[in-house]
């Protein structure tokens, strides 16, 4: 389908079963949604562009905080201001990216100067730009309006999806990870001081599933079944030590009190796990099988801002100080800057 | 009187009890002498009465059900106590009650309780 011109109010909106081209630009409040693909040869504004597969707009996008694209193919823009791109296969970005969200499974490639200022990038790939951030960090600690100019967050290796649904069970898993640790370390103490009833094995073979309580960085790493058998092993012996356990309305012993205190910090432990475990299911049903990309890394090819923030997989880093071209990936479970060079690049 | 019942009934004078039907998602989590658990550990309960050293559950006779017996061990999840994370209780089952032909009644002791919890208890009970 051709449009010849602007879809506009006059024009209204549009929908096809196949691919779109539109010659000038989509205005403000008008969608223009296809099976196919959609090519926009002039100005996407606040308006709303859905395709089955790729996305073109030639100039860019000027969403005024309501635009927004999505596609299952790629989309492809001369530049991104105050809009949403959400795709599925990868976002190219012909020159800066102001104040939007971006939103793929693939990679974010802001080309040309590669201006990544305010807003929000969330991949399961790279990132690569040019200069990223800005200078407000210092202006708004000399009092300048924060909303001018946006944070710069970004956050690489998971689906956004996925990790939006992770953020919303962020708080409740960040305490479930607490307790398992807690929990963890009084079942690592109690052991250390000997629990009558429990042989050396036992003994060693919980001091070290207690180490490792389940988190959400260890069901992706390991997925979720080493982390169901990690627990399933401790419902055993729990279940053992349950058993010795007399009725708790009974006066206890020393020796039942030692092992009622290692059974209860043990399923704490249990618990813990078993509700991070949950929350990881309850996600897998809603998106399949996520997996952490640990190999996704932000290439910053000039210039990084203090006060931009960066997340790869789990790990978290925010810049502190203004630095020059550089790399940024995981090692372990940390992020790690290098110098930036094409052969880093080229290499990844 | 057997050191049993005296038990039981000691435990009865210990902690108020009321009658209340309590949102709980109830597990199997293990049985007497490692008895192997069903894939499906899920049990559809209702509470029937509620105190700070247990609570007597009622079910219909499903397949799980039907395989609790004495000693059996349940994870309980309770959500509606206000706290951030459910509540986590593990009981143990004491005594196995047929009321009617479609229904099941396990009275269950708290056996891993923190005071804290049984505190939450108390008050919720109290209430």
């Amino acid at each position: 389908m051709l449009v010849e011109g602007n879809v506009d109010i006059r024009y209204g909106d549009v929908e096809a079963p196949a691919d779109v081209v539109v010659t000038g630009d989509v205005r403000s409040g008008r969608s223009v949604s296809a099976k196919g693909s959609i090519t926009i040869q002039g100005v996407v504004e606040a308006a709303t562009i859905v395709a089955g597969g790729d996305v073109s707009v030639q100039h860019g996008v000027a969403g005024r905080g309501k635009g927004s694209i999505s596609a299952q193919g790629k989309i492809t823009v001369g530049y991104v201001s105050e809009a949403k791109l959400d795709s599925k296969s990868g976002i190219v970005i012909g020159s800066s990216a102001m104040n939007s969200t971006l939103l793929t499974d693939g990679d974010v490639v802001i080309e040309g100067e590669g201006v990544l200022v305010g807003g929000v990038v969330m991949a399961a790939g790279n990132l690569t730009a040019g200069r990223v951030g800005h200078k407000g960090v210092d202006l708004w600690e000399k009092g300048a309006a924060k909303h001018i100019v946006e944070k710069t967050t970004i956050m690489l290796g998971l689906p956004p999806k996925l990790r939006k649904r992770l953020m919303e069970s962020r708080p409740q898993l960040s305490l479930a990870e607490k307790a398992g640790r807690a929990s963890g370390r009084n079942v690592q103490y109690l052991l250390s001081r000997g629990v009558p009833d429990v042989d050396e094995a036992t003994s060693e073979r919980l001091a070290f599933l207690a180490k490792a309580p389940v988190s959400a960085a260890f069901l992706m790493s390991k997925g979720a079944k080493a982390a169901s058998a990690v627990n399933e092993e401790l419902r055993f012996i729990l279940a053992d030590i349950v058993a010795e356990l007399p009725s708790p309305s009974k006066v206890s012993t020393s020796e039942h009190s030692a092992l009622q205190d290692l059974g209860l910090h043990l399923y704490h432990l249990f618990a813990a796990n078993d509700f991070v475990i949950d929350v990881h299911e309850d996600v897998e049903s809603l998106l399949g099988s996520p997996k952490l990309n640990k190999s996704a890394a932000f290439y910053a090819r000039d210039t990084v801002y203090k006060g931009v923030e960066l997340t790869i997989g789990f790990a978290e880093l925010a810049v502190d100080q203004l630095m020059g071209g550089a790399v940024f990936k995981l090692a372990g479970d940390e992020i790690v800057a290098e110098h930036w060079s094409e052969r880093a690049v080229g290499e990844a | 009187m057997s050191n049993e019942t005296a038990q039981t009934n000691k435990q009865r004078r210990d902690f108020f009890r009321r009658e209340m039907a309590l949102p709980v998602g109830a597990k199997l989590f293990a049985l007497p002498g490692h008895t192997k658990l069903p894939p499906e550990r899920d049990l559809a309960v209702r509470t029937v009465n509620l105190s700070a050293g247990g609570l007597l559950l009622a079910t219909g006779r499903t397949p799980a059900a039907e395989r609790l017996c004495e000693g059996a061990l349940i994870d309980f999840s309770v959500s509606s106590f206000g706290s951030p994370l459910p509540i986590r209780l593990l009981g143990r089952v004491v005594r196995v009650e047929k009321p009617g032909p479609d229904e099941l009644r396990f009275a269950v002791e708290f056996i891993l309780i923190t005071p804290s919890e049984a505190d939450t208890i108390v008050r919720k009970v109290a209430l």
